[in-house]
């Protein structure tokens, strides 16, 4: 089934009196229980579709579908209420609030949904020994280390049960050892059927997904597939494609 | 709702309890402020309250001031002396006795009149003699004592004190209440003039040239420095109510501009800017009133430590109403940092 449907996004902005493209023409499909990761460097567009992906902005023209919506009819409030319900959000720089200890970070969404203390409660125990959190739930996000930050944003995302996990550059802010294991984990929940869609600059970072889309001048101009391969053996094919591309060859 | 308010103040004691201080402080200030102006307000007026008139005739040329009025005989043949309307007489004089001096104003009655009847005794007993003085409250604090011999009026006139009373202060003066017969001596007037003016509960008119009848709005306002003194403390508290406004404004501007971050997260995740908005504003009413309910607690302590010469008056329906003014108007003041949050923009948050 497909979960997400982009067709022909194009989005510009006005630049003093120019309009600048950041997004020219953008089409591809999302299955659910896909973990598809978005490549690109900066400046190539990804922060923009990823905006577009998470209902924070609308494209110019093109359509865009999760789960039979169209996110560009849905007004402010509705693509509040959308995001809350459909989308988890893993970021960057963690973004946890400092004024709550991890278990209410965890908390809030639900809290906002009105979902009885006592389910709260039993979807958080699960998740936290998944996400090895358990003994961190009473302690600050400032009392924690980065890995461990993003294991909690991790489980905020998660306790909503949300369609689609859109990650920003989720190892952009991790040690080697911290990335290696968040992204383990987010395929531990990517076995467990969750679709999850990460935008990185890191070819490393993109190894751990099944599929690879390339971005570049705001158009998807390559796209990879795992397939059997091991995730070094997915590295090598990516990094392969992002020299052949650098050195200006063409791929296919 | 207050999921988050309450977490965030809880984290942040001291940030919230610097701005609960502050607030406490202003407000404390506000109505210390307002329970001594209405104290000496009251100082003003206590004899005329107990009295309870509802109108004043005297002399036209006093100009509203009863202790220059003089009423003759002829005046007051328009005016009958019965249940609801007395004579009175005043003039301010000093009283003497036993090393002790004071200002005081002479109120001349008739017994067993509306304003006789009118007087709360604390000690002693009314007047049976024209040479006796029912005095205020005041005096036996100053000193006096009952059964005392004192001298008062321009002609050093004995008198002596058989009661005290309370609720009686005209014009920041104690009031000694004495026989009306006495007052044309006392005040050093020919004795063609038997009193100063008719007090009722009635709405008088006047009924001659010579007089004139006011309402005791008018009349209270017409007393020596009451109504300067009144609309000073009044503007005192007006501007301390806008004051704290300010403050409060400022204070809740400068904790949601820290939190700009936190709320662009958060409206990420789908957190509707209206909660952010109302988290905001139970936070504003909490920080209120708290701070409201612990200034009043302040200012009754502050109330039984200072002296009783000071004259203090805790009027609990203003002071309830002065409160909630001062809640509403600071929760007014939290829509000036919500227009911030209105403008969050969460797009901010992704690509860092």
């Amino acid at each position: 089934m497909t979960l997400l449907e982009l067709q022909h996004i194009q989005k510009s902005y006005q630049e003093g009196l120019k309009s600048k493209v950041a997004l020219k023409d953008i089409s591809f499909g999302i299955e659910s229980g896909e973990y598809v990761a978005i490549m690109g460097e900066s400046g190539a567009g990804k922060t923009t579709l990823l905006n577009i992906m998470a209902t924070l902005d609308k494209p110019t023209s093109g359509k865009i579908e999760l789960n039979g919506t169209d996110l560009k009819s849905l007004s402010e409030n509705e693509a509040a209420h959308f995001r809350r319900k459909e989308l988890g959000f893993v970021f960057q720089n963690f973004d946890l609030l400092d004024t709550f200890n991890n278990r209410d970070n965890i908390f809030l969404p639900l809290v906002l949904s009105k979902v009885p203390e006592k389910e709260m409660q039993a979807r958080l125990t699960g998740l936290a020994e998944q996400l090895e959190i358990t003994d961190l739930l009473d302690r600050y996000p400032s009392e924690v280390s980065g890995g461990q930050k993003q294991r909690v944003a991790a489980a905020r995302a998660l306790i909503t049960q949300p369609e689609l996990i859109l990650a920003d550059e989720p190892t952009g802010a991790l040690d080697s050892h911290s990335s290696a294991q968040l992204l383990e984990l987010f395929d531990q929940v990517n076995q467990a059927g969750q679709t999850i869609l990460m935008v990185t600059h890191s070819a490393l970072t993109a190894s751990y997904s099944k599929r690879t889309l390339f971005i570049k001048d705001g158009i998807i101009y390559h796209q990879l597939n795992r397939g059997e391969l091991s995730q070094k053996e997915y590295l090598d094919k990516i990094s392969a494609s992002l020299n052949s591309i650098i050195n200006g060859g063409s791929v296919n | 709702m207050t999921f988050l308010a309450i977490r965030e103040m809880k984290k942040e004691k001291f940030r919230y309890g610097l701005v609960i201080a502050v607030i406490t402080m202003i407000s404390f200030l506000i109505f210390i402020l307002s329970a001594l102006a209405f104290g000496l307000s009251r100082e003003n007026t206590t004899a005329v309250e107990a009295w309870h008139t509802n109108s004043v005739v005297m002399s036209k040329d006093a100009d509203g001031n009863l202790s220059q009025s003089l009423l003759t005989a002829d005046d007051l043949a328009d005016y009958a002396v019965n249940q609801d309307q007395a004579q009175v007489a005043l003039t301010p004089g000093i009283m003497k006795g036993a090393g002790l001096r004071e200002g005081v104003m002479f109120v001349g009655i008739n017994a067993d009149d509306l304003v006789s009847r009118s007087i709360t005794l604390t000690k002693g007993r009314l007047s049976q003699n024209s040479d006796e003085l029912v005095v205020s409250d005041k005096l036996r604090q100053k000193g006096f004592k009952l059964g005392q011999t004192v001298e008062l009026g321009i002609n050093n006139q004995n008198f002596k004190i058989v009661g005290f009373a309370k609720d009686a202060e005209y014009n920041i003066a104690p009031v000694a209440y004495g026989d009306i017969k006495e007052w044309s001596n006392v005040k050093g007037v020919s004795n063609r003039f038997v009193a100063s003016g008719v007090v009722s509960r009635k709405t008088l008119v006047a009924k001659s040239d010579q007089v004139k009848a006011y309402s005791k709005a008018q009349f209270l306002n017409k007393m020596p420095g009451y109504s300067a003194q009144n609309s000073t403390f009044l503007f005192m508290i007006v501007f301390l109510i806008v004051i704290s406004v300010i403050v409060v404004t400022i204070f809740l501007y400068i904790l949601t501009i820290q939190k700009v971050q936190n709320f662009a997260v958060l409206r990420t995740q789908g957190i509707p800017s209206r909660y952010l908005a109302l988290n905001t504003l139970s936070q504003t009413v909490i920080i209120m009133v708290s701070a409201v309910a612990l200034s009043v607690v302040l200012a009754l302590l502050v109330s039984l430590v200072i002296p009783t010469q000071v004259p203090m008056y805790f009027d609990i329906p203003l002071i309830l109403l002065t409160g909630l003014g001062l809640v509403v108007m600071g929760t007014l003041g939290s829509l000036i940092p919500m227009r911030i949050i209105a403008k969050i923009d969460p797009v901010t948050v992704i690509g860092g």
